[in-house]
């Protein structure tokens, strides 16, 4: 037995090995299609793409990019040191705004950034198959996918952060090595701030091992050559340069947010974290880089925690990544002396890819397909709105295309609510100009099912614009205001078209899709937050298997003596069977009398697939009654199409809705067709 | 198994090998259709956003064809190729060694399949 084992363990570990050469390599090919879409889409993917191209464009023509008064316009802030948008200036100046090349230089970082993780495994070790496990095992990560294809200032710092980090490795005892590590330390220091914890803390450790005056100086070099230029920095912009940095980058922490990505990550990486610990204690003084890696670890954990703050997201994770990575390749180092426990180790790493590869592709890769997948009319009209436009237009998610028409930024929404709401910015004036109506177009946009926008704008902005403002145009899922004109466009009350015979079933912020005489009312909020109501007097239905739906039979107010339906369905969870139907009206309901304007229950995120949510919604129809009177249920495709009543005709649908509820209405059949909530009559 | 390593030759043995021959060479055939299932998944996740009118499933088709036609070509030469050399080096490490390799990359590519 034990020679058969003897026999077999060679195979095993090669088998093993395979199997996770395998796995990382179909993880590279993930991470290089993902990329290649990213940077073959010209408009923004990012929230925080424009701000820094706006800088460089600023930094290009000698402006000053950190203001230290934000009471005038523009209302922009500069989060990060300036290496990155430095980085882009030239290429600004040479092949003007673009996106793509911020995308391009985050690529070659992140690629970079995988070359040196995999060389400070290599250098000490000489283990190839270790070293390309770290490295490749780095670009699998979903946050690693999700955030290279960017134009951000992260993998610059990742980047120089690593680099530096290879230097203290590879040259540990020279003067040479300890002067280009620390250059490279304050590099990424000076491209992202919160690089000054992990790296710095690792390269100190590791040489303290080493040489105890090169860790010293190390230090000495990093804090001081930091702080120098920290304080030439901050007197140049006349305290801009503290204010834009510290000031403006402390948002309030949420602990729910904190809570949601430690969940996800454990998701994600579960095998990763036990490698840690299992390497973390049992490796201890046994493993050479120990003292590299888990100090590494530990700087880019307490990093990550404060992914908490408002506004945070998975660039707080990168560090933290190519962490985990260091242990993977570490944890393979040092296991060679146990063969069992190798192969073990690489078994379990492939299992790893394969969870790290389900995550991207449910993650970054579906958010990347939705947001290019966007019919490309929605964006050219989104440029065309900016480039018609005869004043500054208001934006958020897609600030990026005011930049690529060279328009610089008027307001960088988030970062000027956060300070708003810290007390630190007084928005009088903006809120003014909203109201006096001065700008010719606001771009607010809304992901599905979660409102960031209020995490955008203030309320007293979101007032405003929709007092001030009317929505008219639904393009790349973003809503188009323009200035509402007082004579013809006034605020749609949520209750009722004036003269109709109906009131509306529920508010629609986000306006109507119309699909073939369907109305979906796109309410604004979480799921289960926007209350559906009855538009008039009847007789609730619910049969036995509607999770999400009711009907009510009214008697018809166009057509004296007839009976019409009203169908109410997307009122139920869209991840899980959770019903949001009032309580009162329990499966099985029929002929329970209610009042116009009663609680029917609460808009959700329904679809007739689980798992497959569609934004917070209520679909609506008003039915004709099937020849026996009954509700028409094939209407509203409830009915199997064998099973559909023999009498019923070909061209029986569901009737136009617009006079019933007075809004205006679509003869568009087929598709969906987006359209602001208004009145026929154009006053409530 | 012999002093210096290599198995000893026998009728056994000899059923072994075949039989293993075979067994890989039927997985691969088999993992042609997995192998197109994978790649019609990447696809998917990639292009596919399950609109009404979903023009990606021509796309979708090609890709499938494309990966069972390369997959089909691949399996066909390499299981020659592969049966070539387990009767140049019959009983040889090196023989039992691309038998697991081969055994090993055919079972990663189901666990793949599980995750994509």
């Amino acid at each position: 037995m034990k020679r058969w084992l003897e026999w077999l363990r060679p195979h095993v570990q090669d088998g093993a090995k395979i199997m996770l050469l395998l796995f990382l390599a179909v993880a590279a090919v993930l991470y290089g299609l993902h990329v290649f879409l990213a940077v073959l889409h010209r408009y923004p993917l990012d929230y925080g793409e424009a701000p820094l191209v706006d800088q460089a464009i600023r930094l290009a023509s000698g402006q000053n990019i950190y203001r230290a008064d934000l009471s005038s316009p523009p209302y922009t802030v500069s989060n990060y040191p300036p290496l990155y948008p430095l980085a882009l200036a030239p290429l600004v100046k040479l092949f003007g705004p673009s996106l793509v090349a911020g995308r391009l230089v985050s690529i070659l970082c992140a690629l970079a950034s995988a070359f040196f993780l995999a060389q400070i495994v290599y250098v000490p070790s000489q283990a190839r198959t270790a070293s390309l496990t770290t490295g490749l095992i780095f670009l699998a990560f979903p946050y690693v996918v999700g955030w290279s294809k960017l134009a951000r200032v992260d993998l610059l710092a990742l980047a120089f952060s690593t680099a530096g980090l290879y230097a203290a490795v590879r040259w540990p005892a020279t003067r040479r090595g300890l002067v280009v590590s620390g250059l490279l330390l304050v590099a990424a220091i000076y491209t992202r701030q919160s690089y000054a914890l992990a790296a710095p803390l690792a390269a100190f450790v590791w040489l303290w091992t080493h040489d105890r005056r090169h860790a010293i100086a190390l230090a000495v070099l990093v804090g001081g050559l930091s702080l120098i230029l920290f304080l030439v920095l901050n007197i140049l912009t006349g305290g801009g340069f503290f204010f834009n940095l510290v000031t403006a980058n402390v948002n309030e922490f949420r602990l729910d947010q904190l809570e949601r990505w430690l969940r996800d990550v454990g998701q994600a990486i579960p095998i990763l974290l036990v490698l840690d610990g299992v390497f973390l204690f049992f490796a201890f003084r046994r493993a050479k880089s120990w003292s590299l890696v888990v100090p590494y670890l530990i700087g880019a954990l307490l990093s990550a925690l404060t992914i908490g703050k408002i506004g945070s997201n998975v660039n707080y994770l990168l560090e933290f990544s190519a962490a985990l990575s260091l242990v993977a390749g570490a944890f393979l180092v040092w296991s060679r002396e146990r063969p069992w426990l190798h192969s073990a180790a690489l078994l379990l790493l492939a299992l790893q890819v394969g969870f790290l590869m389900q995550a991207t592709l449910r993650g970054p890769v579906e958010s990347l397909k939705w947001r290019i997948k966007q019919p490309k009319r929605h964006f050219t009209g989104l440029e065309w709105i900016v480039e018609s436009a005869d004043g500054p237009v208001l934006a958020d998610e897609f600030m990026g295309i005011l930049t690529l028409q060279k328009e610089p930024l008027y307001i960088q929404p988030f970062e000027v609510t956060q300070l708003a709401n810290a007390g630190v910015w007084d928005q009088t004036p903006l809120l003014e100009s909203i109201r006096r109506r001065e700008f010719p177009a606001i771009l607010i946009h809304h992901f599905m099912g979660y409102p960031v926008y209020q995490e955008r704008w203030t309320s007293e902005m979101l007032s405003a614009i929709v007092e001030d403002y009317v929505p008219i145009d639904f393009l790349a899922d973003t809503i188009v205001y323009r200035p509402r004109d007082a004579e013809t466009a006034r605020p749609v009350e949520l209750d009722a078209c004036a003269d109709a015979p109906w009131r509306l079933a529920t508010r629609s912020e986000l306006g109507m899709w119309w699909f073939s005489r369907h109305l979906f009312f796109m309410g604004e909020g979480y799921e289960n937050t926007v209350p559906v109501y009855a538009v008039a007097d009847g007789l609730l239905t619910r049969r036995l298997d509607w999770r999400d739906a009711v009907a009510i039979q009214h008697d018809d107010p166009l057509r004296a003596g007839e009976k019409v339906w009203t169908f109410y369905g997307g009122m139920a969870s869209g991840r899980s069977d959770e019903s949001f139907v009032a309580p009162g009206f329990p499966p099985g309901s029929e002929g329970v009398p209610v009042k116009r304007g009663q609680l029917l229950g609460y808009q959700g995120q329904y679809s007739a697939r689980l798992g497959t949510p569609f934004w917070v919604h209520l679909r609506f129809a008003v039915l004709p009654p099937a020849a026996d009177g009954s509700f028409p249920a094939d209407l509203v495709g409830l009915v199997a199409e064998e099973e559909r009543a023999p009498d019923r005709t070909e061209d029986a649908r569901p009737l136009d809705p617009s006079p019933y509820l007075g809004t205006v209405g679509s003869n568009v059949m087929g598709y969906l067709e987006w359209m602001p909530l208004q009145c026929q009559t154009g006053t409530p | 198994m012999s002093e210096n390593g290599v198995l000893l030759k026998g009728w056994g043995l000899r059923l072994l090998a075949i039989g293993l021959w075979a067994l890989t060479s039927v997985v691969a055939f088999l993992e042609i259709l997995t192998v197109r299932e994978i790649a019609m998944r990447v696809y998917a996740h990639f292009a596919v956003t399950g609109d009404l009118f979903a023009r990606e499933y021509w796309g979708g088709q090609t890709v499938g064809v494309g990966a069972a036609v390369i997959m089909g070509v691949l399996c066909v030469g390499i299981i020659i190729a592969a049966g070539e050399y387990h009767m140049k080096h019959f009983g040889q490490p090196r023989s039992w060694r691309l038998f697991g390799r081969t055994i090993a990359f055919e079972l990663s590519i189901l666990v793949l399949a599980l995750f994509i």
